[in-house]
């Protein structure tokens, strides 16, 4: 296996390179190095944007979900994507309106602008830096520590880790987000194909989709119906995650940026419908493979089942394949998310081009080397981190929805809520705070808090408009 | 044909929101596997309903949506 390893390896990093120097060709001006000249068609948006969305989670952490809490994890993650893309047409269209009016830098430049504010662009910053970075070093670390597990004497764990940092930095920082664009397509396109090898195989082995479920059924019935066996999948857990995963095109930063940088309007709504479908097609092999393991390996640890039906059950080439594509998966994320945290730092300053251009690069390269020592140095508070980044982030999402909804500048309200609800959530992190109120979540409840205080926020303006506004932004 | 669309658009999304609704019953958070449909357990057909619908209503907010194109758009 380790021969076709080194074959599908070398072949997958040497069209990386030739993807990073056409890109560096490309690049004429920092717009260009930053937002990819904002000319992004149908197709390649299409598969960055999937590609971004779907992390290593999506072949490593959704099997074992289905494996272990059955078929719930569908309303988990596809029923939320489906919301996503709903809301991606319902926020993107004025977002990319409001983005045309100020100029877009980054979202933290943008909301700062909207707020007439700079703190809006701070809290924004200081949330995405304090939930993206753990998701980024601990997606690293798993796999790092997966494929030590599954190739011994290859490479040791922060061999791994290192590796991947620096094929991401490399074409990060010297081809821009054109390169990255360019890498998550055609990661997409790896992720898509392992996939799908792999489901194939699961439902054949299970003799088809009919069989495949009967037998599960005959090993716990509980996996066939919500909430599972250890009723993980509770109304509000997934009303909880539906929100975040929902919210995710306004509060992570890579796929905002991926809405404005479309070609034109028109494109963006026919590449919302595009990842609906896309995530139909990842999600249902996945559903496969996870059915797979519960009636093949369901006493087994996490990383047994994975090592199993991911590569020691495939023929050596499809395993190379599928190490690859997790490769492919954990990179495109990880990649979009570095490259947004450095271009959102950059945003938030000012200085002639090339400065800029020096500071997005140098950011971008801290924030890597930050994630990889984080990822070496994980703690089991990094992880807590990484776990909640999702419902962390979800906080931003009513100060991101004003800004962009907005008649005029939100209160500073909004910003003080926010700020609030993210101390609230990080001390229920260390444990000052408790995480469930009464019968409700705190995550759930600071969400919809936030939320309320912000609708009230909205009206109140709307009812007292400010005697002297000199001229009030078109309503959308 | 501007008012249309509104109406349009304002149907599109509080189908959204009826459908956002309806996955966290039971008549999509299913809490028993029966009835099956081609061997699918009620949850799953259920769930892949609904994002099916999500695509559906995507697309057709799409075509609807009462703000103008941006300049430059084809």
């Amino acid at each position: 296996m380790i021969t076709w390893l080194w074959i599908t390896g070398a072949i997958y990093l040497g069209v990386l390179v030739f993807l990073t120097i056409v890109s560096r060709r490309k690049n004429r001006s920092t717009a260009d190095y930053v937002l990819a000249g904002s000319n992004i068609g149908l197709f390649v948006g299409l598969l960055t944007y999937a590609a971004t969305l779907f992390s290593a989670f999506t072949l490593m952490g959704m099997p074992d979900f289905f494996r272990t809490h059955g078929v719930g994890a569908w309303i988990f993650l596809a029923v939320s994507d489906g919301a996503q893309i709903f809301l991606i047409i319902w926020f993107g269209i004025p977002l990319r309106r409001r983005a045309k009016e100020m100029g877009f830098r980054g979202t933290a430049s943008l909301l700062s602008a909207l707020y007439e504010n700079r703190w809006a662009g701070y809290i924004y910053l200081a949330g995405i830096f304090l939930f993206l970075v753990p998701y980024v070093a601990v997606q690293i670390r798993g796999l790092a520590i997966f494929l030590e597990a599954i190739y011994p004497g290859a490479l040791p764990a922060w061999g791994w880790s290192v590796g991947i940092m620096i094929v991401m930095l490399a074409y990060g920082v010297l081809g821009g987000l054109r390169a990255v664009i360019a890498a998550d397509a055609f990661q997409g396109v790896i992720l898509l194909v392992a996939t799908w090898i792999v489901g194939i195989a699961c439902v054949h082995a299970l003799g088809g989709v009919s069989s495949m479920f009967a037998r599960v059924e005959a090993v716990d019935p509980a996996l066939l119906s919500v909430p599972g066996p250890d009723g993980l999948f509770s109304i509000q857990f997934l009303l909880a995650s539906f929100l975040a995963v929902m919210l995710l095109p306004a509060t992570q930063p890579q796929l905002t940026t991926r809405l404005i940088i479309m070609r034109s309007t028109r494109t963006m709504k026919r590449m919302a419908v595009a990842i609906g479908c896309f995530v139909m097609l990842v999600l249902l092999p996945v559903v496969a493979i996870g059915m797979y393991g519960a009636v093949q390996y369901p006493e087994a640890t996490t990383r047994d089942f994975l090592a199993s039906v991911l590569l020691f059950d495939r023929p050596d080439v499809v395993a190379a394949v599928v190490v690859i594509g997790l490769l492919a998966a954990a990179m495109s994320t990880a990649d979009s998310q570095i490259f947004a945290l450095g271009t959102e730092l950059t945003s938030l300053l000012s200085g002639d081009e090339r400065t800029v251009l020096l500071a997005s690069k140098a950011a971008i390269g801290v924030f890597g080397l930050f994630s990889l020592l984080f990822s070496l140095l994980s703690s089991d508070q990094l992880v807590l981190l990484a776990l909640v980044s999702f419902a962390g982030t979800s906080l931003l999402g009513p100060m991101v929805l004003a800004g962009v909804f907005s008649r005029r500048p939100p209160g500073t309200v909004v910003l003080g809520a926010t700020v609030l609800g993210l101390l609230i959530f990080l001390g229920s992190l260390v444990g000052v705070v408790p995480s469930q109120v009464g019968p409700m979540r705190l995550d759930l409840l600071l969400l919809l808090t936030i939320g309320a205080v912000t609708l009230a926020s909205a009206l109140y303006q709307h009812r007292h408009p400010k005697p002297a506004v000199a001229a009030e932004r078109p309503y959308v | 044909m501007k008012n249309k669309r509104h109406t349009y658009w304002t149907a599109c999304w509080i189908c959204a929101v009826v459908l956002s609704i309806l996955t966290f019953t039971p008549l999509v958070s299913a809490g028993e596997a029966a009835p099956y449909i081609a061997g699918i357990p009620h949850a799953l057909w259920a769930g892949i309903l609904v994002t099916i619908g999500f695509i559906v209503l995507t697309y057709v907010g799409s075509r609807v949506h009462p703000m103008a194109e941006e300049e430059g758009d084809q």
